[in-house]
């Protein structure tokens, strides 16, 4: 185990999910293929509805009822999750894979006090009450909540304080890979930064994998090491953060990154992507993204572009093709 | 002569506590600008600086507690009956959520076409149509025609918010007062959007007062920034000053923390502690002294007004006197 720090926590080959509707299917991802380095932090970014909370769900087998995996691998330390048993994924979760999930309003029971939720999680494990006390009050002194506010119900926490508490209680059992989901959505600006802050800081702590899901591309440049860009169900471009930002190689990063404001640079004209990003259900033929392309080509619209290597990491797209 | 001047705005809201004590929450605690015709004041703070009720006070939603509002130099702050409707027709509002400010049931024509209704304009449905498919078109939503008859389901959040923007257009305002117009919205559809409001302001010289928590969207589309605190505008000036040279500390902790979309550019951040005081409970002297990083003995002791770092730059911060 000498070369740690280059040993790939979680590599995920070709998964595809569809989406079962009365009438027909949706194809919500399609044959995604990326890695994750042992303890760094990956940005998954895109706008609404381009897969990124299915593709999170679907890595901890907690897709809904309509959803399917239909091909693929996720492999966590080497195993496949995909074909462990319902029992043997269900002791995982919270052990090695842990979930922040959005809007930390709803994802707390409001009728429970912080402490009897974190408890909770840490009692499915060990159902020693003696040491779960101790450990509820070692993860809030962790996120940085007073001990004196645990006996307290999640309308008394102020926002950034509930995103703490949901921090604190996916850190419970010590897991090695964290799924944030739109951690900060919600948040003012200072808290974000503050929730950011603890991020970093357990990672460093606790030597923690994160997938961070955000549709903020000024976070990701913040604390990401590598960025996935997906677009309609598929990965547009994977780069380190680096080359995302100073050098994108596919056209809908480089329209992603043209319509977001960067207050370093007021006097850039905004520039907004045409269009809107494709339904589900009425995917275009060839490209997902040639309709609202600013570079189309002819064999766009034909033909669907395959994840290739590019300088620094990988893109879908024809025009790398020719080159 | 100033489209909108604002002096020492005020609204207060009492809670009764159920045990005969009575709080004052201190929403607008003194809040005084300008706004010429045709320009872009963008306001910026927190959840909870009081920035959404400053909007609905100048509206007349809200029943200012004390101060004064002068529109073309007259006093809105007393308006009543029809004074007040006129008033409403020269100022009209764009709301965050396009998913809640809809009624689901109208058609777009239907929605666009109420408020020239409700202010009798229009002589006749035809007139109406004809003002209602130029608003939308200068909405953006080309053509017209194939939107009127659609409902705010079948439309994405981009296509809402422009009916939304179409609607407060039809009635030729001077003064939009935009409440976070684009924070629901994605970003590629978020420029598009800003461009529509921008069109406004240069090909209508529309004013606006551009709600935001958002200082990066605010610099790409607001001629002046202020920066609002616990009810109080902390510094005021044009963008550029504002980015480029911030004088309040709370204003420099703010651009510290906005994300910036180059990681080259990872900053210092200066992150403020905890949650923004409640504004029933307002701290004595410079209400930002108990989170500010650079805080004197002082500052704890002495209220503090805005003062002139420039012609069109103020900042509210005892430590200017101290440097200056």
């Amino acid at each position: 185990m000498s070369n740690k720090q280059q040993a790939n926590l979680l590599e995920v080959r070709g998964l595809t999910v569809d989406y079962l509707t009365e009438k027909a299917k949706a194809r919500a991802l399609e044959n995604v293929s990326f890695k994750v380095a042992q303890g760094s932090i990956l940005g998954i970014v895109g706008e609404s509805g381009c897969g990124k909370t299915t593709l999170m769900l679907a890595l901890l087998r907690l897709l809904p009822q309509a959803g399917r995996i239909v091909a693929g691998e996720v492999l966590f330390n080497g195993r496949d999750l995909l074909r462990l048993s319902e029992n043997d994924m269900r002791s995982l979760r919270w052990q090695d894979l842990a979930i922040i999930f959005q809007g930390a309003m709803n994802a707390l029971n409001p009728v429970k006090t912080v402490e009897d939720q974190i408890t909770e999680v840490l009692l499915r494990q060990n159902p020693n009450k003696t040491s779960a006390a101790k450990r509820v009050d070692e993860l809030l002194e962790m996120v940085g909540i007073g001990r004196n506010r645990k006996g307290q119900y999640p309308h008394q926490f102020s926002g950034g304080m509930r995103q703490r508490a949901m921090i604190a209680m996916a850190l419970a059992c010590n897991p090695k890979l964290v799924i944030a989901d739109e951690p900060t959505t919600a948040l003012d600006v200072m808290v974000q930064a503050q929730i950011l802050e603890l991020l970093l800081q357990l990672r460093a702590e606790l030597d923690l994998t994160i997938l961070l899901v955000t549709h903020d591309l000024g976070v990701v440049a913040e604390v990401c090491d590598t960025a996935l860009v997906m677009y309609g169900g598929v990965i547009a471009e994977h780069a380190p953060i680096d080359a995302i930002f100073n050098a994108p190689s596919h056209p809908y990063t480089q329209a992603l990154l043209g319509a977001f404001p960067d207050h370093t640079k007021p006097k850039t004209q905004l520039l907004s992507i045409p269009g809107y990003p494709p339904k589900l259900d009425a995917l275009p033929p060839g490209c997902r993204f040639a309709p609202r392309c600013s570079q189309v080509i002819d064999i766009c619209q034909l033909k669907t572009p395959s994840l290739i290597k590019v300088s620094d990491g990988f893109a879908s797209c024809h025009l790398l093709e020719t080159l | 002569m100033s489209l909108i001047r604002v002096q020492n705005l005020h609204k207060h809201f009492s809670l009764s506590s159920g045990l005969g004590k009575n709080l004052v929450v201190k929403a607008v605690d003194g809040v005084s600008f300008e706004l010429e015709k045709g320009e872009v004041l963008a306001l910026v703070g927190e959840s909870g600086c009081g920035k959404s009720t400053l909007a609905l006070t100048l509206m007349h939603l809200e029943e200012a507690s004390a101060g004064q509002v002068l529109f073309n130099d007259n006093d809105i702050t007393t308006l009543k009956g029809k004074a007040l409707k006129n008033l409403r027709r020269d100022i009209q509002m764009v709301f965050q959520d396009p998913y809640e400010s809809l009624n689901p049931l109208m058609t777009v024509g239907a929605i666009v076409e109420e408020p020239l209704k409700v202010h009798g304009l229009g002589k006749s449905k035809s007139a109406r149509q004809e003002m209602v498919k130029k608003a939308l078109e200068d909405a953006g939503l080309n053509p017209a025609e194939s939107y009127l008859n659609r409902r705010p389901h079948e439309l994405s959040g981009g296509q809402r918010q422009r009916v939304v923007i179409a609607a407060a257009l039809v009635l030729e305002p001077s003064l939009v007062i935009a409440d976070e117009p684009v924070s629901m919205l994605d970003v590629s559809i978020r420029a598009e959007v800003l461009g529509v409001l921008e069109r406004l302001k240069l090909e209508h010289s529309v004013a606006m007062l551009f709600i935001t928590h958002d200082l990066g969207t605010a610099a790409h589309f607001a001629d002046r920034i202020a920066v609002m605190y616990l009810g109080r505008i902390v510094e005021l000036g044009e963008t550029q000053d504002v980015l480029e040279n911030p004088q309040h500390p709370y204003t420099k902790a703010l651009l510290s923390v906005i994300p910036v979309p180059n990681p080259k550019l990872r900053r210092k951040h200066i992150i403020l502690q905890g949650d923004p005081p409640n504004p029933i409970n307002i701290p004595g002297g410079c209400r930002f002294h108990p989170r500010c990083p650079v805080a004197i003995p002082t500052c704890s002791k002495q209220e503090v007004a805005l003062k002139h770092i420039n012609i069109n730059h103020k900042a509210a911060c005892l430590l200017l006197d101290h440097s200056a």
